[in-house]
């Protein structure tokens, strides 16, 4: 509405602003130009050049383009944190006008209305931030095409990368402006955007961890590209999703749902800080806040984030569930009084501000018991067999699963996950679940902190309507040396059903032209290792041979799981895979891209592996 | 024109601004003084359209200077501590106002800079408090503004300087009708500038009137009368401030000169001289009334 109304008057005000703050800014674009060229497209240059030189075999444009999406996603990291950095000063350079009485005198005095000085400042900003990124991508994109790259990689990936930096970096200078026009100093700025951008996160974090040490069944598992973890920490959402990749550092691993809510949250952040600064009183200036929420709202996180956090690493220390509430009073006390000290610049409102640290307590007092009497009734509830289509299960410390990837876009299409659909197991495991949910009630409710920190087992239900129940329980492996749990227990039971392992392992999945060759290692003999190249007949007669040793666990993923461990087979996949009909096609729904296989591709081999070992000696492969 | 209705600010608890009413005709040149902390800055704040009134109203020629441009485009306020862009030249600062302010002018500007003895080059910075005024002032007439509003500008400035900037500023006055709004402590050099006053305390206006009438409309006497009659004798007075010491009695009295003489005459004085006050006195005077005076604040 208010950029739908800008008159012509406005129009010329935020003209003139713009370009006195770019003629003010020409410096800082400057530098970050260079300080980002050197960061970024220069060491690019000097890597493509020594290329050559760190390979003995001849350049292909195939390993041309390898070196140089490398190099760019690598770089891309390091040239988004330069200009992190330099959102962060050119906001305060912009912005810190609003903080000091002197120069708001000037510019609130000037024939220039709120709002387009505002959104002059905040172009211009844009500006500084944005003709760097462009020139320097732009020099990279020149260097892929001097090498012959294809536009594939030396523009469309660059210029996808170009633009996911633009968006988080205008998010992160949105949110800089927001705090700049609530805060009263530029201290005051500056800590509340690094507060809020650190303790978010944080406390994202340790409340999911918290929850899920609390309720049995809950789990919940972030992963650095999840939205929920950086939704109000632009700086470390613009950074997280770089280096969480598990593909190539710098791709940013990021998906509708990140890019919609960075998207609208810059929007409403905008829209929000426009509404805010014609209603900010300039004499706001030189005090803590213009507006009071960012402070109680940063002051609460912090004060969370510590006394979750500190009584969960006592309660963890010392294995005493009662300790959590003598971590959580102290850590959270001790950081409401340093966050208050350090915003009030003193002790004189502490204690107003305790009237803030009792809505936190009795916030935690809420949630505590929620969670304690089985968040209404989470803990119990369960679906029921007929309800049920599938159950796929996870054990992530025994996890061996391998992940699908299609090969255009590396794009996760598909993991190996064990998956019981016949009703009959998924009945057996309906009952092992509720004997376990009863077991967990008996033994102590109100639940309490139980300190465990092991990987969990994941149960997840998938209903007949489209539905998921999910479930994880914290889990060590079932055949260490532990006392046995009613965990380990179901754990045993359904891992041993012949379905779950039909499904758990790739070996179900691979048809003999996937494979391109096979190492044999003898564990007996440190020394003996056999790489061989087998026909195709050859080929099929090794994975069904696997495929009946598995099933008798003989032959196994992991080498925990199998006794008197004498070999190791090392399949190396074909790259890429063309799909040809048969399981792994089908539980693909069908693709028809290309592929490759990614994950564990070691199978150990028992000494009671007979049918394995029966081919292997069939082919002479051991000699 | 510039009128305050009722005009109210206030700072948490604290009202600066309370409920003041007043106006200040175009082509004046309006002194404000008062104690500290009385509201004068406040005023011309709110007056700049920087802070908005928290009740009534401040009206320029009619309308709320708050966010109007259009209003603030007329007027420029330099402030007690006037600030100037970090590294800026006056010649940067002069960039920077020509590309807001639709009436600067060019020449103007240059003229004014051979007036003032500052380089136009060198960093403001750097220059003495005097010199920063000198080119704030530069600036703000450059302008060509209807409303000039100062805040303790003579604060820093040399004798000479002073003289210079009254001369220009009387020549903006008389030329283009340029209404000027000047907050100082400096009595002596409102006294040769402003044809109007307006005393402040308290947030609250004690008077504002035209300095003619208010120098003549308030007079001290001294006079030495034997014997030395009672009080009562001087009820008919309007008297703002006594003192006997024996037959001596200096008396503070508003009222023309004349009717003061007519009835100080009547109680037969050995001796009486009636002078007008300076402003510094006349400020003193109403202060007292006001209860701000020596002996209230070392009680």
């Amino acid at each position: 509405m208010t950029l739908t109304t800008f008159s012509n008057r406005n129009r010329k005000e935020f003209k003139e602003t713009y370009s006195w703050a770019m003629k003010k800014s020409r410096g800082m674009l400057a530098l970050l130009a260079l300080l980002m060229f050197i960061a970024f497209p220069m060491i690019l240059m000097i890597g493509m050049a020594n290329a050559q030189h760190n390979t003995d075999t001849v350049m292909t444009v195939a390993k041309w383009a390898e070196a140089y999406s490398g190099y760019v996603f690598i770089l891309s990291v390091l040239a988004t944190l330069l200009v992190l950095l330099f959102v962060l000063v050119t906001a305060v350079q912009q912005f810190s006008y609003l903080h000091q009485k002197r120069s708001v005198d000037l510019f609130h005095s000037l024939p220039v209305g709120r709002v387009p000085l505002l959104l002059g400042r905040y172009c211009a900003a844009l500006t500084t931030l944005f003709v760097p990124i462009l020139f320097n991508f732009a020099v990279v994109s020149i260097v892929g095409f001097s090498y012959g790259i294809a536009a594939q990689f030396s523009f469309t990936a660059v210029a996808v990368q170009m633009l996911w930096i633009m968006l988080m970096i205008t998010a992160a200078l949105t949110f800089s402006v927001f705090m700049a026009i609530c805060t009263g100093t530029s201290f005051d700025m500056v800590i509340s955007i690094l507060g809020i951008n650190v303790a978010y996160p944080l406390l994202v974090y340790v409340s999911g961890a918290f929850a899920s040490n609390l309720l049995p069944g809950l789990r919940i598992e972030l992963n650095l590209q999840s939205t929920v973890l950086t939704a109000l920490s632009p700086f470390a959402a613009a950074f997280f999703p770089l280096i969480g990749s598990d593909r190539n550092p710098g791709i940013p691993y990021t998906n509708g749902t990140f890019l919609g809510w960075w998207i609208a949250l810059t929007l409403i952040l905008l829209a929000a800080s426009i509404m805010l600064y014609k209603k900010r009183k300039s004499e706001c200036a030189e005090s803590s806040f213009a507006f009071p929420i960012p402070k109680i709202v940063i002051r609460l996180i912090i004060t969370a984030v510590a006394g979750i956090g500190f009584g969960m690493v006592l309660q963890s220390v010392t294995s005493v569930p009662w300790n959590f509430f003598l971590g959580l009073i102290t850590g959270s006390l001790a950081a409401h009084i340093v966050v208050e000290a350090v915003y009030s610049r003193g002790f004189q409102q502490m204690k107003r501000s305790f009237a803030w640290y009792g809505i936190f307590a009795a916030a935690f007092l809420v949630l505590y018991g929620v969670l304690a009497t089985g968040f209404f009734g989470f803990d119990t509830r369960l679906p029921s067999a007929d309800q049920v289509e599938s159950i796929s299960i996870s054990a992530s410390n025994n996890s061996r699963e391998s992940t699908i990837y299609d090969d255009e876009h590396n794009r996760i299409i598909g993991k190996i996950t064990p998956t019981l659909k016949d009703q009959t197991n998924i009945v057996k495991v309906l009952e092992l679940h509720k004997s376990l949910v009863n077991d967990n009630r008996k033994k102590s409710f109100p639940y309490a902190m139980n300190g465990n920190d092991y990987s969990s087992f994941t149960l997840t239900y998938h209903l007949k309507n489209g539905g998921v129940v999910k479930r994880s329980y914290p889990y060590s492996d079932y055949r260490t040396n532990e006392p046995k749990s009613n965990i380990k227990e179901m754990a045993a039971q359904i891992t041993q059903m012949k379905e779950y392992r039909e499904t758990a392992s790739i070996l179900f999945y691979l048809e003999p032209e996937y494979v391109k060759s096979i190492d044999l290692y003898f564990n007996t003999d440190q020394s003996k290792q056999r790489a061989i190249m087998p026909d195709t007949n050859a080929k099929a007669e090794l994975l069904e041979a696997l495929k009946q040793d598995y099933l008798d666990g003989e032959v196994d993923d992991d080498s925990d799981r199998v006794e008197g461990n004498s070999m190791s087979v090392i399949t190396d996949y074909e790259y890429p895979i063309a799909l040809k009909d048969g399981k792994l096609k089908t539980f693909l729904g069908g693709y028809t891209g290309n592929i490759y296989i990614s994950g564990n591709n070691g199978i150990q081999i028992s000494d009671g592996a007979k049918r394995t070992k029966a081919v292997i000696e069939k082919f002479g492969w051991e000699k | 024109m510039i009128e305050a209705i009722n005009l109210t600010k206030k700072f948490g608890a604290t009202a600066a601004l309370d409920g003041i009413s007043f106006s200040v005709s175009s082509g004046s040149l309006f002194g404000l003084v008062g104690s500290n902390g009385a509201g004068k800055s406040t005023f011309l704040r709110t007056l700049a359209g920087i802070y908005a009134p928290d009740g009534g109203e401040i009206l320029v020629d009619g309308v709320s200077p708050f966010e109007n441009s259009a209003v603030k485009s007329k007027m420029f306020f330099i402030s007690d501590y006037p600030y100037f862009i970090s590294q800026a030249t006056l010649n940067d600062m002069a960039d920077f106002y020509m590309r807001i302010y639709p009436n600067w002018s060019k020449k103007r500007y240059e003229e004014l800079c051979s007036l003032f003895p500052i380089s136009a080059k060198a960093k403001i910075g750097n220059m003495s408090k005097g010199m920063q005024r000198q080119a704030a002032l530069i600036c703000a007439l450059a302008t060509q503004p209807s409303y000039l509003l100062m805040d303790e500008i003579f604060d820093g400035l040399d004798p000479v300087m002073r003289q210079l900037l009254k001369r220009i500023v009387f020549n903006e006055v008389s030329e283009h009708g340029m209404t000027v709004v000047i907050a100082s402590h400096n009595l002596r050099e409102l006294e040769d500038f402003c044809d109007h006053i307006g005393l402040f305390h308290k947030g609250g206006v004690v008077f504002e009137r035209d300095l003619d009438d208010l120098k003549l409309g308030i007079n001290k006497v001294q006079a030495v009368l034997k014997p030395m009659p009672d009080l009562s004798a001087f009820a008919p007075l309007d008297l703002v401030k006594t003192e006997i010491h024996g037959s001596l009695i200096n008396l503070v009295v508003r009222g023309s000169k004349e009717d003061i003489l007519d009835h100080i005459n009547s109680l037969d004085p050995v001796f009486v001289e009636v002078l007008p006050l300076t402003l510094e006195e006349v400020f003193i005077s109403e202060m007292e009334v006001a209860g701000y005076d020596l002996d209230n604040i070392l009680k």
